[in-house]
């Protein structure tokens, strides 16, 4: 059960507080609560910088919301004398607006970064990239240096294992329960692996990971190695991010000339050695044992576990295989401890999540908030909500093997097992927002057909399955679905699932089975009225102005490229069916949905 | 061995750890289907079919091909469930192939239709898109017919897991996968055939048995590989006595040759009746004129100059029964030690003596394998195999001698990039001292590091040669060698006592051994040790030797120089198959039946003692040899009495120790050979006849002395140029 | 290069916050370079800083890039950061915002607030 405290004082642990010694502060809160037996009542948190650096160290205490500033350690029991037993405000350390209004506003004040919470994304914009000494400066290879030096393999299992953290790159395995079964399996040779192959429509967490901080890859793999007993590492790369590609080499040979990576790394005797693989840029290559394939120069396909890469991976050696966000979570939680990592999150899914938003919003990019934050706030308010003032229509999680999540479960919270309730799956941490103007058939059809391309072809499900469902879909948007295809799509998807061998044919079918779950209503409309609701199925649309719907404003008039729309001023448009080339053009501009 | 109880379908096993989901199923004689597995491959799970209910795990399905077996476990192979989802996979395939198997050779033993059939599909729910690609017809002897495929991927597996060549390959991805060589370029490979008798359905098949015949209406008859020492079993198809085509016996490879190479058998050029030459024209003629002819000249020369002006020179190629009886007519009828094989100028030195094969099946039980002749691959196609097999799938090492670059060299842990003289004798020297090039020097670290190592001998080895392969074998731990040898009964020839110093099981030309053989023959046998087979030719000149009598080979053929003193015999019979060059200058044609079409024993390069079995009855008039001989030592006044070549084998036991308790199958025990720990050298040297091999087609491996070019499949493949 | 200890990377994080601490610059830009940044023109904001930097008689002002900074959207973007002072993120930019924000904030010290986002430091726990 958590406890609830009377009290939560949010000390400043941003780069400017903590060098005007907002640590010390804390300790002084710390020790101070604990005499005064109020650390049952009151919570520390450390939280990042809000913009008050000058007044450092700053805290808030809530539920008051009451600003502190430039509190030093020997104030503290004043303070905690004052406030949490006496009840009163500090008029001293109490925070007076200045005379001139800052026009800038603080992170708090944009929802865009107040409800982050930058973990594996710690040196976001921070750091440069290129340059070792900045990445040390920031805590770096201190998490390895005592991996190394102070910890047993067993050690650092267990931490990661206390921590929860779960397996970034979409299935959530627990990253610690994953080494420890490595490392328990016998063998003079294994591998550390990194999966930078990201591929999902939408996504691109990885990439960013290893353009801006190549060296928490790197110290995460050194860490995960010393656990498994690995001396030898690949990071797969597909060819396509040459940015990622060049800043990790740097980060490598920058690593490897401070005998941070190679032979006896710190002294510790440890060695490692870490390699690029650049993938050609199938997606299939994401999946391990199709990765493994495509290191060992065969052909991306995957092959059945069990046995598992922790037994037979790479070279048939017993292998770890890691996603880029996991490796980076690695070093903080060896600094911080596992209890640290696992304060944020929900019971199951602990820490923190990076997502790309992308699609209708707002706000495209890449966040990373804490596990269990309602899927609302990371659209609304960190999306921004959604582009031309259109109303949400779904959200689609994890790409082509994930699902889409309609507004009804906008509440969901986001952790794994809310978004598994929901059809959709936490996936690598796409997400893909869609509007009213999208249609859930062709939605649907389109992860079909890169599935469908990017199948290796090795299982049966898989190759032909994909294609038979793509080929249904087709029909169902070029207005030719018949009676039953909706049952036959939700029958040979389910089957496709449970037969297929891979990753990749066992949840390929998610975006139609969630579709067809939340949005059944507009296949049906597509079959049995033969009419597209979206207005983007082409063969599906009349072209002609619904004369009551129709404001006459003349917007599809001006967007007409081919002069077919004929409108005067209090006089509802006409499309002429001769001219009309059904480029939609009129359907994009009329805000009254009004052209059927 | 650690033993796991699995439970499948309510009865429980046990397997031994290793064994997968299927193996457990199979013993519990539960029936699960399988499209993509094969015993001989990893295993792959891409066809789905084999899919199983296991208690217990977080998905619905299992592939029990992959899945390993643990201990408790409880397995479900048929419930409604499994049915579905096969029945799902086998319309989901059907969507794709065709429905052709009225014209499909496959149809019959396709397993795709099998299953189909089984399983009673419904009309499918889905449209059908056959995408219909057009076959392969520009590659020899395979036709690829790639909309048919299922892309099980075993044709890809076994080309590169079992041979090592790797000539398939998935190309692109998703519905538009398929199999395919570099570039789709025609086949340029050993065009074994082992793809297309693996293949479930008919998307590879072999131009050989286009439209032949329908595999229901065959019948198979078990017989011997006679292209190559290897002697691999082989099954003939035949229907209505004819065989239509060849595949091995049991679960194992062919090459090339095993499987295609048996048409020559049907060959135009086959001898159909015996010849005399009249008149200076080789002219039809009957069996009994034909034998009477040879019968009075051979006598008359025995009588005019003696016995030892009569030589005899034996086959490679015929049975143990024919060989022996051949001996036995030269030696209790002619009366001559004048018997011997040409064929051993082509022996690799101390064929058992000093080097004894091993079995083959028993290579990769050595943790190295020095191979010390690039070429294995070619002459004996089963032992280059064998190498691959232990390579990669048993983790053996491989050592090969190669100065060029073959599929060997993918294999290898070290190559030594020279030729095999050198790289004999820096090897020796490397053990001694720390001399060497790196890849001597890797090679000697391994090889000191074995406990057991096999070395393949080369095919032809000098005296020099020989004395450091024995020096390298001394020095190193559980050697076992394995001679190349490229005939297919050289050894049950030797065995058979085609030699002049030997009788049968090497028992030597001395007074007592020529006692008891002549009490066994009833015969009066010469008591002077005979001529070799290059002294005949050397005594034919100087008139010491007036006729021969040649049986299944071609000496002319081999070298064309030796024309000029076979023209100058008084007398030459030549028994064979085909019209030989040699045939064409000898006095009587006598036509022999082709090892398809007798029966008899082989005894391989392992000494494994092998059955023929007549899959065809003799073409036109031709006779198995040993019966032409039998009938001819009649005439001369020899007592030969067997109505079977299995009267001859049971005569071969009671006089050959070596036979007399070994079984069809066993390979007879090096320690109980004479020759065992002797210097005794069976192979012959000359300076002056056959110094080359006859090569007939660009690469040794579509080469195998005569016969191979009667072959009409070998023939569209023998052009094909190949770059290494 | 010598090999390091781990009394070196102590050493190494002390040097450089010692650096920033001491004031070696007045004034850090830091350019978001990730693909996003560099698709959406952040090498024209570089060789804008790079030129106004070197016409400009300024001595205490590094320049830096760093990876995406988060909102794609809003690239290419920019981090100012004065000694003692929050660094102040701007987005959208262009070369003559760039060119604006050189004058008024790095040399002149006064944040360009039409151009800015946010003021601070995101929250890195």
């Amino acid at each position: 059960m958590e406890t609830t405290y009377r009290s939560n004082i949010m000390i400043c642990a941003g780069t400017g507080c903590v060098a005007n010694g907002s640590l010390k502060v804390k300790n002084a809160l710390a020790t101070e609560l604990i005499r005064r037996n109020l650390h049952k009542e009151v919570k520390l948190v450390l939280t990042g910088c809000n913009g008050f650096c000058a007044k450092g160290p700053v805290m808030v205490v809530y539920p008051e919301d009451v600003f502190y500033q430039l509190v030093k350690p020997e104030d503290v029991p004043f303070l905690v004398e004052e406030h949490f037993i006496k009840g009163r405000l500090v008029q001293k350390f109490l925070y007076t607006p200045p005379a001139e209004k800052n026009t800038i506003p603080v992170m708090n004040d944009i929802p865009f970064f107040k409800h982050q919470v930058l973990r594996a994304l710690r040196n976001r914009s921070l750091i440069d990239a290129e340059k070792i000494e900045e990445y040390i400066a920031r805590d770096g290879y201190l998490a390895a240096a005592k991996a190394l030096t102070e910890m047993t393999p067993e050690q650092i299992v267990n931490e990661m294992k206390g921590s929860g953290l779960r397996g970034r790159g979409g299935a959530g395995f627990l990253t610690g329960l994953k080494w420890e079964l490595c490392a328990r399996v016998p063998g003079d040779i294994k591998y550390i692996l990194c999966n930078g192959d990201e591929g999902d429509p939408g996504a691109f967490m990885d990439r960013s990971i290893m353009e801006a901080d190549p060296h928490s890859v790197l110290e995460g793999m050194i860490i995960a190695a010393k656990a498994i007993d690995a001396h030898y590492g690949y990071i797969y790369v597909r060819a396509e991010y040459p940015l990622a590609v060049h800043r990790l080499q740097l980060a490598i040979d920058q690593a490897m000339d401070r005998g941070l990576l190679g032979k006896d790394i710190l002294g510790s005797g440890f060695n490692l050695d870490i390699e690029i693989y650049q993938g050609a840029g199938a997606f299939v290559c994401g999946e391990e044992t199709a990765l493994m394939a495509s290191i060992e120069g065969k052909r991306g396909m995957p092959r059945s576990k069990p046995p598992f890469p922790v037994v037979k991976g790479l070279w048939m050696r017993p292998s770890v295989l890691n996603n880029v966000e996991t490796f980076a979570n690695v070093p903080p939680i060896i600094l911080n401890g596992a209890e640290w990592f696992s304060s944020l999150g929900t019971e199951k899914s602990k820490g923190t999540k990076v997502f790309a938003l992308s699609g209708a919003l707002n706000n495209i990019g890449l966040v990373e908030v804490p596990m269990g934050i309602p899927l609302k706030t990371v659209i609304f308010d960190i999306g921004g909500g959604i582009k031309n003032n259109r109303k949400f229509k779904a959200v689609q999680m994890g790409g082509p093997s994930g699902g889409c999540i309609p507004l009804s479960l906008i509440d969901t919270p986001v952790d794994y097992e809310n978004i598994n309730k929901t059809g959709a799956i936490m996936g690598s941490g796409g997400m893909v927002v869609m509007d009213e103007t999208t249609c859930m058939p062709t939605m649907a059809k389109f992860f079909l057909e890169f599935t469908e391309d990017e199948s290796c072809g090795k299982c049966v499900p898989c190759r032909i399955g994909n294609k038979t469902l793509l080929s249904i879909l087709t029909r169902i948007t070029n207005g030719e679905g018949r009676e039953g295809d909706i049952e036959l799509l939700l029958e040979l998807s389910q089957q496709i699932k449970d037969t297929s061998l891979c990753g990749l044919g066992q949840t390929s079918p998610n975006p139609v089975l969630t579709t067809i779950k939340y949005f059944r209503d507009e296949y049906e409309a597509h079959i049995k009225e033969r009419r597209c609701p979206a207005r983007v199925c082409t063969p599906l649309v009349k072209f002609v102005v619904d004369q009551e719907k129709c404001k006459k404003c003349g917007l599809c008039f001006k967007a007409c490229p081919a002069g077919a729309i004929t409108w005067e001023k209090k006089q509802p448009a006409y499309i002429d069916p001769e001219k009309c080339t059904k480029c939609k053009s009129c359907i994009k501009a009329c805000r009254f949905w009004a052209i059927d | 061995m650690q033993k796991m109880t699995v439970t499948v379908d309510g009865n429980k096993v046990e397997v031994p750890l290793g064994a997968t989901i299927l193996d457990a199923a199979n013993a519990a004689g539960s029936r699960v289907p399988t499209l993509c597995h094969d015993s001989k491959l990893h295993p792959f799970g891409a066809c789905r079919i084999c899919l199983v209910e296991v208690e217990g795990t977080p998905r619905k399905f299992t592939p029990s091909c992959t899945a390993p077996a643990m201990d408790n476990m409880v397995v479900k192979t048929t419930t409604q469930a499994l049915i579905e989802a096969r029945k799902m996979v086998l319309e989901l395939l059907l969507i794709k192939h065709p429905l052709d198997c009225p014209v499909c050779d496959k149809a019959g033993e396709c397993q795709l239709q099998d299953l189909v059939h089984e399983y009673g599909l419904a009309p499918s729910r889905f449209d059908a898109e056959k995408g219909y690609l057009p076959p392969d017809l520009e590659s020899p002897i395979v036709e690829r017919n790639i909309s048919r495929c299922i892309l099980c991927g075993k044709c890809v597996r076994i080309c590169d897991e079992q041979n090592g060549v790797g000539e398939w390959a998935f190309t692109r991805r998703g519905i538009k996968t398929r199999i395919s060589t570099d570039f789709d370029r025609p086949l340029d490979c050993e065009f074994c055939g082992e793809c297309v008798e693996i293949c479930p359905v008919g998307a590879l098949t072999t131009r050989q048995f286009k439209y032949k015949a329908r595999s229901w209406n065959l019948e198979g008859t078990k017989s011997v590989c006679n292209y190559c020492g290897c002697g691999c079993g082989i099954t003939c198809e035949t229907r209505a006595g004819k065989i239509m085509r060849v595949g091995p016996a049991k679960e194992n490879y062919l090459c090339v040759k095993g499987r295609f190479g048996w048409d020559a058998t049907h060959s135009s050029e086959r001898l159909l009746t015996p010849k005399m030459r009249v008149g200076g024209e080789l002219v039809d003629c009957t069996w009994d004129e034909a034998l009477s002819v040879v019968a009075t000249n051979l006598k008359a020369i025995k009588n005019k100059r003696g016995p030892e002006s009569i030589g005899g020179l034996g086959s490679v190629r015929t049975t143990n029964e024919d060989s022996y009886l051949f001996q036995k007519f030269m030696r209790a009828v002619v009366g001559t030690n004048n018997v011997d094989m040409l064929a051993r100028l082509k022996v690799p030195k101390g064929l058992n003596a000093a080097f004894f094969s091993g079995e083959l099946n028993k290579m990769s039980e050595h943790e190295v394998i020095l191979v010390l002749d690039k070429n294995v691959g070619e002459l004996n196609p089963l032992t280059g195999i064998e190498i691959v097999r232990a390579a990669p799938r048993k983790d053996r090492k491989v050592i090969l001698v190669n100065n060029e670059f073959n599929k060997f060299n993918k294999i290898a842990s070290v190559v030594i990039p020279s030729s095999s003289d050198k790289a004999i004798e820096d090897l020796v020297s490397a053990l001694s001292s720390t001399k060497g090039g790196s890849e001597i020097k890797k090679a000697v670290e391994i090889l000191k590091a074995a406990t057991s190592v096999a070395i393949i001998i080369p095919a032809r080895v000098t005296d020099k040669e020989f004395v450091k392969i024995k020096e390298l074998s001394g020095q190193l731990k559980n050697v076992t060698h394995y001679p190349l040898v490229r005939r297919s009964n050289f050894q049950g020839s030797l065995d058979m006592g085609v030699v002049p110093g030997y009788y049968p099981g090497y028992r030597g030309v001395d007074a007592e051994t020529t006692a008891s053989f002549a009490s066994a023959w009833n015969a009066i046998l010469p008591d002077t040790p005979g001529m070799n087979a290059v002294e005949m030719i050397d005594a034919i000149a100087p008139g010491k030797l007036a006729a021969l009598y040649i049986m299944g080979d071609d000496p002319v053929g081999s070298d064309r120089h030796l024309k000029e003193p076979l023209d100058k015999l008084e007398f030459l019979v030549v028994q064979d198959i085909f019209m030989t060059e040699t045939a064409k200058i000898a006095d009587v044609v006598l036509p022999a039946a082709s090892s398809a079409e007798k029966a008899g024993t082989f005894t391989n390069l392992e000494r494994r003692l092998q059955q023929l079995n007549k899959a065809e009855e003799p073409v036109g008039e031709s006779r198995p040899d040993w019966e032409i001989i039998q009938d001819l030592a009649k005439r001369m006044g020899g007592s030969m009495r067997y109505a079977s070549a299995r009267d001859i084998l049971k005569e071969i036991k009671t006089l050959v120790p070596l036979y007399a308790d070994l079984a069809i199958g066993a390979c007879w025990p090096r320690e109980k050979s004479p020759l065992v720990n002797t210097d005794v050298d069976l192979s012959l040297t000359s300076d002056s006849i056959m110094k080359q091999e006859v090569i007939t087609a660009e690469r040794l491996l579509f080469s195998s002395g005569g016969t191979i070019t009667r072959s009409h499949e070998i023939g569209t493949i023998r052009h094909i140029k190949i770059e290494a | 290069m010598a090999k390091l200890t781990i009394a070196d990377l102590k050493k190494i994080k002390e040097d450089f916050h010692q650096g920033i601490r001491e004031g070696a610059f007045r004034v850090k830009v830091t350019v978001h370079m990730g693909t996003c940044g560099i698709a959406a023109g952040a090498r024209s904001i570089m060789n804008t800083i790079m030129e106004e930097l070197s016409t400009s008689n300024l001595k205490d002002v590094a320049i830096t890039t760093s990876g995406c900074a988060g909102l794609c959207s809003k690239e290419p973007m920019a981090t100012i950061e004065t000694t003692g002072e929050p660094p102040v993120k701007y987005i959208s930019l262009t070369e003559d915002k760039m060119r604006k924000i050189f004058a008024e904030h790095v040399a002149g010290g006064k944040a360009v607030p039409e151009y800015a986002l946010v003021v601070g430091h995101e929250t890195t726990y």
